[in-house]
C-alpha cells in the first residue's frame, strides 16, 4: 500500500514538473533541440496564440497556422543561439504570431487587390523544384535528413550536432555533413541539369 | 568536378551566413560576372532552400499531431481528480489503524527434557502463554498464529492454572535403521505399476512355435502364450495394473508389443507406439 501511495504521489509531482515548465529550462531544451519543449510550448500557449487570430479576422485554419510557423522561427532563433530573450517566452510568442499575421493580413488584401486586375498563376517551375529536391531529401537515409536538417535550418554547430547525433567528435559530424551533402546534390542533379535552374 | 566542389563550399559559406563582409561583397561581384558560379549557386540555393523547407514541414507535421484546445483542459481536470484521490489515499493511509496485535494463542511446545518420575507429584507439563515480542515474526495461516515460544517450565499444579496439553510420547533413542519397516511404510506407493508380477506371468507358459507360416504373431488362451516365429533373441514378459485391469506385455529386440489376454485367434505382434506406457513398462523391466 505504501509503495502504491509513494508510487502515485511521485508520478503526479512528476507530471507537475512537465506541466509546469519554466521558460529557462524550455530555452535550454530548444537550444539542444530537444524538440518535447516545443510540444510542450504548443500547447501551453495555444489558446492565447488562437485567440489572437481569431479575433483578427482569421479562421482556426489560418490561425493554427500562424501560430506553428511562428513557433518555429522561435524555435530557430533559438537553436541558432542568436536569441536573447527579455521577456517572457509567451510575450515574444505573442509578438511573432501578431506580426505574421499582420504580414499575412496584409498579402491577402493585396492579392486580392491584385486578382481584380490581374489572374495569379502559381510558377509551376518553381513549385516542381521544391518538390523535386523534397524527394530528394526524403531519400536520404535518416541520419543525412538530420545532419542537413540541423546545420541548415536550425543553424545547429557541428558540436551540437555531434553531441545530438551521438558521433565522436565534430570532425566526424563534419565529414558526415560534407559526404550527405554531396548524396543530395548528385540526387537532385541527377534529376536536373543545372541550366533548369538558370532562369 | 574540382571547380564545382570550390564553388560549392564558397556558395555553403555564403548561404550560411559564414562569410565576412568583404568577403560576401566579393563573391557577389563573382556572382554577376561567372556564369558557372551562378548556375552552381541556384542549384545550391534550391537545395539549401528544400532541406529548410523539409524540415519545417516535418516540425509543423510533429506540431499536427499534438493533442491541443479541450483535450488540455480535460487533462487539467483528470489530473485535479487524480491528485485529489492520491491525497485521499495517503491520508487514509497515514492515519488509519494499526492492526491490533493478535493474541497470543497457547501452543504446545517442545521439551527438551521430559522426566516425569513416580516419585514426583502428579506434575503437568504445561506450556505457558507468552505473548510475542515485536521482534519475533509471526504468522497467520489459515487462522492459526504460531509464535515461537521461548521458553516453557514445569509447575506444580497449585500454580495458576494453565491449559494443561497433552504430550506425545516421545520415543528415545530413535533409530531409524533398526526399524526398517517403518521406512519400508513411510516411503511413497508406487504409481499403477504392479510390482509383483508373479501374478499372472508366474502362471503364463511361453511357448515358441517355429515352423509356422506366422513369422511375428502370437495366441495367449488359458495362461498359455504361443509365439509364432523365430524368437532368437531374448524376451520378456511384463505386466502391468490399469484401470482397466491387468495388462501384458511383451519387450523383445529393443520394443514393447501389446499381448491380448484369451486371444484364440492368433494375431501379429504390434509394437506399443504410446511414450507414456513405455516409460512405463521401462520402468518395470528387469
Amino acid at each position: 500500500m505504501r509503495e502504491v501511495v509513494t508510487f502515485c504521489l511521485t508520478a503526479v509531482f512528476k507530471t507537475k514538473a512537465v506541466l509546469f515548465m519554466k521558460d529557462r529550462v524550455i530555452l535550454e531544451k530548444i537550444a539542444k533541440g530537444d524538440e518535447s519543449a516545443l510540444k510542450y510550448l504548443y500547447t501551453k500557449h495555444y489558446r492565447m496564440m488562437l485567440k489572437l487570430v481569431l479575433t483578427n479576422s482569421g479562421t482556426e485554419e489560418e490561425a493554427k497556422d500562424i501560430y506553428q510557423d511562428a513557433l518555429i522561427v522561435f524555435w530557430q532563433k533559438v537553436t541558432s543561439g542568436k536569441l536573447e530573450l527579455t521577456s517572457k517566452i509567451s510575450t515574444y510568442l505573442y509578438s511573432i504570431c501578431l506580426n505574421l499575421w499582420r504580414k499575412e493580413l496584409s498579402r491577402k488584401s493585396r492579392l486580392s487587390y491584385e486578382e481584380k486586375d490581374t489572374p495569379q498563376y502559381p510558377d509551376e517551375s518553381r513549385v516542381e523544384s521544391a518538390r523535386i529536391i523534397h524527394e530528394c531529401v526524403d531519400e536520404l537515409g535518416g541520419t543525412c535528413k538530420k545532419i542537413l536538417s540541423y546545420y541548415y535550418f536550425d543553424k545547429m554547430s557541428m558540436q551540437e550536432i555531434a553531441t545530438k547525433l551521438d558521433f565522436a567528435n565534430t570532425n566526424t559530424a563534419k565529414t558526415k555533413k560534407y559526404k550527405c551533402k554531396k548524396r543530395l546534390d548528385a540526387l537532385v542533379k541527377g534529376k536536373y541539369s543545372a541550366s533548369d535552374f538558370l532562369d | 568536378m574540382d571547380l564545382n566542389n570550390n564553388y560549392s563550399e564558397l556558395i555553403d559559406t555564403y548561404l550560411t551566413g559564414g562569410m565576412s563582409e568583404s568577403a560576401k561583397v566579393a563573391f557577389e561581384e563573382a556572382l554577376q560576372t561567372d556564369p558557372l558560379l551562378q548556375g552552381e549557386f541556384q542549384l545550391q540555393q534550391g537545395i539549401v532552400e528544400g532541406i529548410k523547407d523539409f524540415r519545417k514541414a516535418e516540425l509543423k507535421a510533429m506540431l499536427n499531431n499534438v493533442e491541443v484546445g479541450g483535450a488540455f483542459s480535460t487533462f487539467k481536470i483528470a489530473a485535479g481528480i487524480g491528485a485529489l484521490l492520491i491525497g485521499g489515499l495517503s491520508l487514509y493511509y497515514f492515519n488509519a489503524d494499526k492492526p491490533e496485535p493478535i493474541a497470543a494463542m497457547p501452543v504446545p511446545t517442545k521439551i527438551e527434557e521430559v522426566t516425569p518420575t513416580a516419585s514426583e507429584e502428579n506434575l503437568t507439563i504445561v506450556a505457558e502463554e507468552i505473548a510475542p515480542e515485536a521482534e519475533e515474526k509471526s504468522e497467520i495461516a489459515n487462522d492459526k498464529v504460531v509464535i515461537a515460544a521461548k521458553k516453557s517450565k514445569i509447575v506444580s499444579p497449585k500454580a495458576k492454572e494453565v491449559r494443561a496439553v497433552q504430550l506425545p510420547n516421545v520415543i528415545e533413542d530413535f533409530d531409524e535403521d533398526e526399524n526398517p519397516q517403518l521406512s519400508e511404510q513411510l516411503t511413497l506407493p508406487d504409481n499403477n505399476l504392479n510390482t509383483t508380477h508373479e501374478t499372472i506371468i508366474a502362471k503364463t507358459d511361453v511357448n515358441q512355435i517355429t515352423d509356422s507360416k506366422f513369422s511375428f504373431h502370437y495366441q495367449f488362451v488359458n495362461n498359455k502364450l504361443f509365439l509364432y516365429g523365430d524368437f532368437d533373441k531374448k524376451y520378456e514378459i511384463l505386466e502391468l495394473n490399469s484401470p482397466n485391469g491387468i495388462s501384458i506385455y511383451m519387450f523383445y529386440d529393443g520394443y514393447f508389443y501389446g499381448i491380448a489376454q484369451q486371444k484364440k485367434k492368433i494375431t501379429p505382434l504390434s509394437k506399443i507406439e504410446d511414450t507414456d506406457l513405455i516409460n512405463d513398462l521401462m520402468t518395470i523391466k528387469k
